[in-house]
């Protein structure tokens, strides 16, 4: 529907802008009505249906910049001290009908406006306005305490966080968040809670304060089971970062694979997946891995494909001119120190490949193959990579020759078997885990009258089900 | 006593280095600086300009803590001096310009130093991490950073021969402090090269393994062996007619007998789960 409006709209004049912005009007009371029911009913189902709407509306708020201010002062009551605050930020209202409001303004409609609001004035750029009204929608939210609030002030928390980060001063939002997530945690406002862990863990990792995100993650549990999907996948992503800087490579890599898998299959994460997928490549790498291919396909991974191809030929000379010429692009990835670690992988696969073709060769040879300094660090950086497990060899010092060992039939060991049995044991979980979060949509008013006494129950034993079953829904 | 007096002594002390006597008077120090606020720089205590330089007293106070805790070889309170600190060299504004070369890249240097010795890598890349991306820092054209990055990447290539080049001649190290840690460091090393050896060979004369330990060839045999047993954990060593004999653990792979029991154990979970999809 948004995109119909969109289309119409290069088509028509200006004249027909007026028009247009009183129909965004009419939508955007209309789907009061959603808050109202959210706020009645208090299913926070309701709402995550109206911020599916949210990404066209801010488009069209942008290009109807008169809409807002109206709504705004049509919804308020004059009285209302925050009203002026709101409009003294806004372009004037279209019309000035002066009908005394006399319903009180609910929570869930005085919050989604200022949502509206703070998003307006990000899009807009009105940074400095934006950063204006922080500290008024903390105390607003301070203010209230109901469960139907929960998405709102998720989203609410995001566009504060992401404000403080255009104006670069992400420290002084800490204590507030810190605090909120204290206050949500207590009042189980899982939505909130999650959101708040993966700004704050954003904030310190923009700031490369590892040390305080590991603090961070000791002390909270993450709500995984009971927060949308976006707020996972991110917590994931964020995570791996996390183990992949403290050289826990093999939980970076179920986490960074995990978030990947969660990705909402929608054309706007496309930057979350390349980010994650330049983290993957990364990892894969660390861990002796070469990546598949096809991960190469999408964006621009370019560089990260060459470091690749340094790695898999071992070759440290392609390696370090990699490094040289793609710096800013590591960089800004935020991944260079992780690729600077690559430089003893591409030795050490230098010298799988020499293990693999040769059954015997002196040091010096390998020495000259890998332009490694002198014979005599060839011995310990060969020992070491046995000690490593990267090759199956032994050094026979006398004569200064490397022997490799033969390589054992993998069919005959138990390997294949436990890999084999890892596989089927995920796909089974991945099946239950989409059996239960299946959610069955109350279609017409009869049956929405008799869902209503049975979902509790549904949602219990969902609840306890998964506290049950020890599912691992990644795996690897 | 008041702070100003207590500070003047503390830095007498340490010019004159009496570092036993400065770690005594550091105490009531701090809890001056506690009176003041100033221990900890917050947003609160860093708007005026005066503060701002007082809190700089209190970054060199503590960066004396530091560096007379190490040189009295106590690096518990090395450590956590460095912990105290380390909010302030974080701090934009008290430390808003380049470091290069300066007390404090000394400083962060040695601690890098004293976790790769610890042989806590892991924290040492926390550490690295912040540095690299901190726009106050230039690692690779600091004299006192770029010391511990290298040691840290020629240990994990299994390069040794390097930083035993390093660390054998002090004229290498970029200052004076850097010594503290040589014996730890040259210890770290040979369990390292220990460690590799008997992965990977399966006999070796002794004098040989002794010069890859970096070991002096005129120490006994006697010697050799207590070396050995105390300070790498060598226990499956066997000396024997002037060699080493390496006993080998085999069977990486595990136990090569199919384990029947496992499989039906499996299989049997695998149909439960089906039964319970159909």
């Amino acid at each position: 529907m948004s995109q119909d409006v969109e289309m119409n709209d290069v088509e028509k004049s200006t004249n027909n802008n007026t028009d247009q912005s009183y129909d965004l009007i009419k939508d955007i009371e209309s789907s009061f009505s959603l808050l109202n029911k959210a706020s009645t009913t208090f299913d926070n189902r309701y709402i995550s249906k109206l911020f599916r709407e949210l990404g066209p509306l801010r488009k069209q708020l942008v290009k109807h910049e008169q809409v807002l201010p109206t709504v705004i002062s049509e919804q308020y009551p004059n009285s209302h001290q925050s009203k002026q605050i709101l409009l003294n930020l806004l372009p004037t209202p279209i019309s000035t009908t002066t009908k005394e409001i006399d319903s009180k303004l609910i929570p869930e409609i005085e919050l989604y406006l200022v949502l509206l609001t703070q998003v307006y004035l990000l899009d807009t750029n009105q940074l400095s306005n934006a950063n204006d009204l922080i500290p008024h929608i903390i105390n607003l939210m301070k203010s209230f305490n109901k469960r139907s609030l929960d998405f709102l002030q998720s989203k609410l928390w995001f566009f504060i966080s992401r404000t403080k980060e255009l104006i670069s001063d992400l420290s002084s939002i800490r204590p507030e968040l810190l605090y909120s997530l204290r206050t949500a945690t207590l009042r189980h406002d899982n939505e909130t809670q999650a959101s708040i862990i993966t700004l704050l863990l954003r904030n310190y990792l923009i700031l490369h304060d590892i040390q305080q995100s590991i603090n961070l993650i000791e002390k909270i549990e993450f709500p995984e089971h009971a927060v949308s999907n976006s707020l996972i996948c991110r917590f994931y992503y964020y995570l791996a970062k996390i183990n992949s800087i403290q050289l826990d490579y093999s939980m970076a890599h179920e986490y960074v694979i995990a978030a990947i898998r969660k990705v909402p299959q929608t054309k706007l994460a496309n930057g979350f997946i390349q980010a994650a997928t330049k983290l993957q490549i990364v990892i894969d790498l660390l861990m002796g891995d070469l990546p598949e291919l096809k991960v190469f396909g999408g964006g621009n991974l370019q560089p990260y494909y060459n470091v690749t191809k340094a790695v898999k030929y071992g070759d440290l000379k392609l390696f370090e001119s990699v490094l040289k010429s793609y710096e800013s692009d590591f960089k800004k990835d935020d991944l260079y120190t992780l690729i600077i670690r690559l430089r003893q992988n591409v030795i050490k696969t230098g010298i799988r490949l020499i293990s693999l073709s040769y059954s015997k060769i002196s040091l010096k040879d390998i020495c000259i193959k890998l332009h490694l300094d002198s014979e005599e660090s060839t011995e310990y950086i060969v020992s070491k990579c046995i000690r490593d497990g990267v090759i199956e060899a032994s050094i026979n010092h006398e004569f200064g020759y490397m022997h490799s060992n033969e390589i054992l039939d993998i069919y005959s060991t138990k390997l294949p078997q436990s890999e084999f049995d890892q596989r089927i044991k995920f796909c089974l979980s991945l099946h239950n885990e989409s059996v239960k979060s299946m959610r069955y949509p109350n279609d017409q008013e009869k049956s929405k009258f008799n869902n209503k006494e049975i979902e509790p129950n549904d949602e219990m034993e969902l609840l306890k089900a998964i506290e049950d079953g020890d599912l691992d829904d990644f795996m690897d | 006593m008041s702070l100003q007096k207590l500070t003047a002594e503390l830095y007498n002390l340490f010019q004159s280095g009496d570092y036993l006597q400065c770690q005594q008077i550091l105490a009531p120090i701090k809890i001056e600086l506690i009176a003041h606020d100033l221990l900890v720089p917050t947003l609160q205590n860093t708007t005026t300009t005066d503060s701002i330089n007082d809190l700089k007293i209190s970054q060199r106070i503590l960066e004396i803590g530091v560096l007379s805790s190490l040189l009295n070889n106590d690096y518990q309170s090395f450590e956590n001096y460095f912990g105290q600190l380390r909010p302030f060299l974080t701090n934009s504004k008290i430390n808003p310009s380049k470091n290069l070369n300066t007390e404090i890249t000394k400083i962060i240097s040695l601690y890098l130093i004293y976790l790769l010795s610890k042989g806590s890598i892991s924290k040492f890349h926390i550490e690295l991490e912040y540095i690299y991306n901190s726009s106050n820092f230039d690692v690779s054209n600091d004299k006192y950073l770029k010391f511990p990055i290298m040691l840290e990447s020629n240990l994990m290539e299994g390069n040794y021969i390097k930083i035993w080049n390093l660390l054998k001649n002090d004229a290498n190290l970029p200052c004076p402090e850097f010594k503290h840690f040589i014996t730890t460091l040259t210890n770290a090393l040979r369990f390292e090269i220990a460690k590799s050896i008997e992965k990977t060979y399966t006999k070796i004369p002794i004098s040989n393994c002794k010069n890859l330990l970096y070991l002096e060839q005129e120490i006994s045999d006697r010697q050799f062996k207590e070396i050995l047993n105390e300070n790498l954990q060598t226990d499956n060593w066997i000396i024997n007619d002037g060699f080493i004999y390496f006993n080998k653990f085999e069977n990486n792979y595990g136990n090569l007998n199919v384990a029947n029991g496992d499989i039906i154990e499996n299989v049997l979970g695998y149909a439960e789960q089906i039964e319970s999809i159909i």
